[in-house]
């Protein structure tokens, strides 16, 4: 299946931006305290740190949906007959899905809210709204990922 | 429906997420989410979400959690953390549960470089849990130990909690701090003691080695050279004043990076990885935060937090009882929710109640960190617990959670002792004054 | 019909002990009190509801019903209300808060449409508390100062080195030597604890900047109100400006007496060196001037207008 490799591909795509911001966090961190000891911090260090992490949660929660990452109670599912287990797993990606549509519909509200209202950033005066937009775009990913899940089980129901 | 009992039916709701296996992240999410709608309003709900999610996505704060988790993932993968391991093996391979007391010893180090219950577990798991499962340890007593040792990272200086609740009470955060030392060195003993003899009733849980012989112990000193420097130059920078405790986490990973380069333990592909593991582990913490603050503010507009507080501030019974319901009700509410936003509910109910009766505010701190300590690993909310899971993510939830309660009555000890002798606390800010 | 009181969340970014934070308590007190137990008032202290900086849009979109918080925190969002901020020289709490509610009367900002302003208030003069002395501009230079926003900006025209960090992080920077310093009311060195770190406090009141904060409600909630219930809030926010006002001065001066007992020294500035002082910071006010383009206003008229308030609200404040 082309589209799953290149989907695939994408999910990678954004994982890699969300490494390259742990580093970019870390180098900046100790950037900025050596700077300071010759006492020439690099302004903004604070904030872009935290929107830096933004970027790195967001872009990571696709991978990390994919890679089984997230935390779930399996203690009375996996009591249940394997039929039954099939059904929460639908249950899991539909509902998911719906969480994560949900939250890439109101990130990207809100990122159009701050847009509009001028909100800008402490020190540097940066635009905050693009980060927000950067979860929307992470869990319109994630999205997809567990609508995939979704569709799997659909199959697999209507084929057994 | 009153907000009292939409908090009830939230909590019911909760449970049966969870057990429709959920993840812990959404179902608190959904459940803050669905129940906020129901008492507030459904616009405002959606727009909580989406706010609560950008603010804890965004919080400088919560940086360390990503920079010390990758800090962890590369001590693993250079190996810096399993010689580490190795050469505790070698001096406590012999006693039964051996290398799960040097891994409450490394927690309590951790704790002295890092304010954060979740970034101590994280961290310690990365590198702990690896070495007790290579020397077949039950899954239930390492991972148990790693998200009970987590909860040192408040009581043990510098701390998030303390800084808090210095501000919120107008407590010296230097006393709060001092006052932490001893009740940290004297919890972390009392885990050891827990190992010590959980393993003692329960021998098959972890193998017991020989006794190496004395040249190899002093060959395996060689091995802790490499995280004692990483240790002196965090801590001296601390010290010195050149980095904040949050600061201290960006140099930390770059310290272990930079001297596993210059032993050539790490290649590109090490790196790599271990920037690719530290983004899925921070990625699923955050989520998990996310969630439970969703949830917390949903807890918030029930006024169960303060409706149970102000009841039990308003009991006409002896001061020591008064004490145990307190803590009695932070263990019930911290089961529920996350250490911040219960901290917020509550301590402004019972810190008046509590000096009123003449305690000392600094000694209250302290029990407020300790019984913040229980709330990481109580299920069903345990953020530690949820920690540890994601990184060993082949050991189920429910498995860690019993091991992690085993601790849970050290922690209790450690309460009715300070209960008792608040002196614990209070002899060494004392000293300064 | 009676449908029983209408419950009305209010979100307070300032921790529970905190003296605005009560000041607020007697607000919704007397609130209740004049609608005979119509309204209700349920506060949540400490951002336990919204953040600080999510404290207004939270309102906007009825998360809480009213809010508590400060211009400052959501930069770009007030640019009018923003000159309130500059450091014009605040002499105490009063005035600055007296000045922030005749200045929003007058300017009547579109930027506050989205919500109804109950009252405004807002805090001393920021104070400069170092470890070391600082006497004159050449003992400030190269300092790091620990400082946010707008007061990083005359931090840096005061010739010295902003380092941005959480409130909360600063006693521990300012312990290990971190910062060499921080600005701030002094209600700071008490409230925060910081006095127990800092040796000496700069009185360079003459470019005291100060932090408008403001007290709003959701404005489909305040027109659902009945027109009496609307008056009670609006008599008793009028004459709660003074209560705030006044906690702030109270707050200063028990901050004041706190770093005084610990054996701290309050450092004034010579009239010369306020003089430069105030020159120095002068580029910070040029610089709002130049950059803010709201609709109506110029940035000149805007600052022209709050210098204008601060001396005629001073003014019979000095004849007592
Ligand atoms: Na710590
Ligand atoms: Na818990």
């Amino acid at each position: 299946m082309p589209w799953k490799r290149r989907y695939l591909k994408t999910i990678g795509y954004a994982n890699y931006v969300a490494c390259a911001g742990i580093v970019a966090m870390m180098l900046l961190t100790c950037a900025d305290v050596l700077l300071r000891i010759a006492r020439h911090p690099i302004p903004g260090t604070y904030e872009v740190v935290g929107f830096l992490a933004t970027v790195v949660t967001a872009f990571a929660l696709g991978q990390t949906s994919v890679d089984r990452g997230h935390i779930a109670v399996e203690f009375f599912t996996s009591k249940l007959p394997v039929r039954w287990q099939t059904y929460i797993d639908g249950l899991e990606a539909a509902v998911g899905a719906a969480l994560s549509g949900l939250l890439a519909w109101q990130s990207a509200v809100y990122a159009r809210d701050l847009q509009a209202s001028g909100e800008v950033s402490l020190t540097l005066a940066m635009p905050i709204s693009p980060f927000a937009l950067g979860i929307a775009v992470g869990c319109a990913l994630l999205c997809c990922v567990l609508i995939v899940d979704f569709i799997r089980f659909v199959r697999r129901v209507v084929l057994s | 429906m009153t907000p009292i009992t939409a908090g009830l039916a939230g909590f019911v709701l909760l449970i049966l997420l969870m057990f429709l296996r959920i993840p812990v992240g959404f179902t608190m999410a959904i459940v803050g989410f669905v129940g906020f709608g129901a008492l507030v309003s459904w616009d405002a709900a959606l727009n909580l979400m989406a706010r609560d999610v950008f603010s804890v996505f965004s919080s400088y704060n919560l940086t360390v959690i990503p920079l010390f988790v990758l800090m962890g993932q590369v001590a693993f993968h250079s190996g810096i953390s399993g010689r580490l391991f190795n050469a505790a093996h070698k001096f406590l391979g012999h006693l039964r549960g051996g290398l799960a007391i040097a891994t409450i010893g490394a927690c309590a180090a951790f704790s002295a470089i890092c304010g954060s219950t979740s970034a101590t577990a994280a961290t310690m798991s990365s590198v702990a849990l690896p070495e007790m499962k290579k020397r077949g340890y039950d899954p239930a007593l390492a991972t148990g130990v790693v998200a009970a040792g987590g909860s040192l990272g408040i009581l043990i200086p510098p701390s998030t909690i303390f800084i808090i609740y210095g501000i919120m009470t107008e407590q010296s955060i230097g006393k709060l701090f001092m006052a932490g030392v001893v009740p940290g060195i004297l919890l972390s003993l009392f885990f050891v003691l827990a190992v010590v003899i959980w393993t003692a009733l329960r021998p098959d849980l972890c193998q017991k080695g020989a006794r190496a012989p004395f040249r190899e112990m002093i060959a395996s000193l060689a091995g802790m050279i490499e995280t004692l420097a990483l240790f002196v130059m965090v801590m001296g920078g601390l010290f010195v004043g050149i980095f904040t405790p949050t600061e201290a986490a960006g140099i930390g990973s770059l310290g272990t990076i930079l001297i596993a380069a210059v032993g050539k333990n790490i290649t590109w592909r090490k790196l790599f990885l271990s920037l690719q593991e530290t983004a899925r582990i921070s990625c699923m913490i955050m989520l998990i935060v996310a969630g439970a603050t969703v949830f917390g503010h949903f807890l918030a507009v029930t006024t169960i937090p303060s409706e149970v507080g102000g009841w039990v501030a308003g009991l006409a019974l002896p001061p020591p009882l008064i004490i145990g319901l307190i803590i009695l009700t932070y263990l019930l509410l911290g089961c529920l929710m996350d250490s911040l936003a219960m901290i917020m509910l509550t301590i402004p109910i019972f810190f008046p109640v509590v000096t009123a009766l003449g305690y000392d505010p600094i000694w209250f701190g302290v029990i407020i960190v300790l019984v913040t300590g229980m709330g990481v690993i109580t299920p069903p909310v345990g953020i530690n617990v949820y920690v540890v899971a994601g990184v060993a993510k082949d050991v189920p939830l429910q498995v860690i959670f019993r091991g992690a309660t085993k601790f849970l009555l050290a922690q209790l000890v450690m309460a009715l002792l300070l209960v008792l002798f608040p002196s614990i606390a209070l002899w060494l800010p004392g000293l300064t004054q | 019909a009676w449908a029983g009181p209408t419950q009305l969340t209010y979100s307070i970014f300032f921790p529970p002990n905190h003296g605005q934070k009560k000041a607020a308590d007697t607000w919704a007190k007397e609130v209740e009190r004049r609608t005979q137990g119509r309204v209700k008032i349920q506060i949540f202290a400490g951002g336990s509801l919204t953040q600080a900086d999510q404290c207004y849009d939270g309102v906007v979109k009825g998360i809480s019903d009213m809010c508590m918080s400060a211009f400052a925190y959501t930069r770009g969002r007030f640019p009018v209300m923003e000159a309130l901020d500059l450091p014009l020289g605040y002499p105490n709490g009063r005035t600055a808060t007296r000045v922030a509610n005749d200045f929003y009367r007058k300017m009547k900002p579109r930027e506050l449409d989205q919500v109804k302003v109950l009252y405004l208030h807002a805090h001393g003069p920021g104070l400069l508390h170092t470890v070391k002395p600082v006497r004159s501009l050449e003992d400030l230079r190269g300092m790091k100062i620990r400082a946010t926003g707008f007061s990083a900006k005359v931090i840096k025209a005061l010739g010295a080195v902003p380092v941005a960090m959480p409130q909360g992080s600063t006693y521990e920077s300012l312990q290990k030597g971190v910062v060499e310093g921080t600005i701030g009311p002094i209600e700071v060195l008490k409230g925060w604890k910081q006095a127990e770190v800092i040796k000496n406090t700069t009185d360079c009141r003459d470019v005291g900047y100060t932090t408008a904060m403001f007290v709003v409600m959701n404005l489909k909630k305040w027109n659902s109100l009945p027109a009496d219930v609307k008056k009670a809030f609006e008599d008793v926010s009028d004459q709660w400006i003074d209560v705030h006002g006044k906690a702030w001065d109270d707050i200063d001066a028990e901050g004041r007496a706190f770093s005084l007992g610990l054996g701290n020294k309050i450092i004034p500035l010579s009239k010369a060196e306020s003089l430069r002082w105030r020159k120095a910071v002068n580029p910070v006010i040029d610089e709002y001037v130049n950059t803010v383009k709201v609709s109506g206003v110029s940035g000149k008229q805007v600052v022209q207008e709050a210098e204008l308030m601060i001396k005629k609200v001073n003014r019979p404040a000095k004849k007592k």
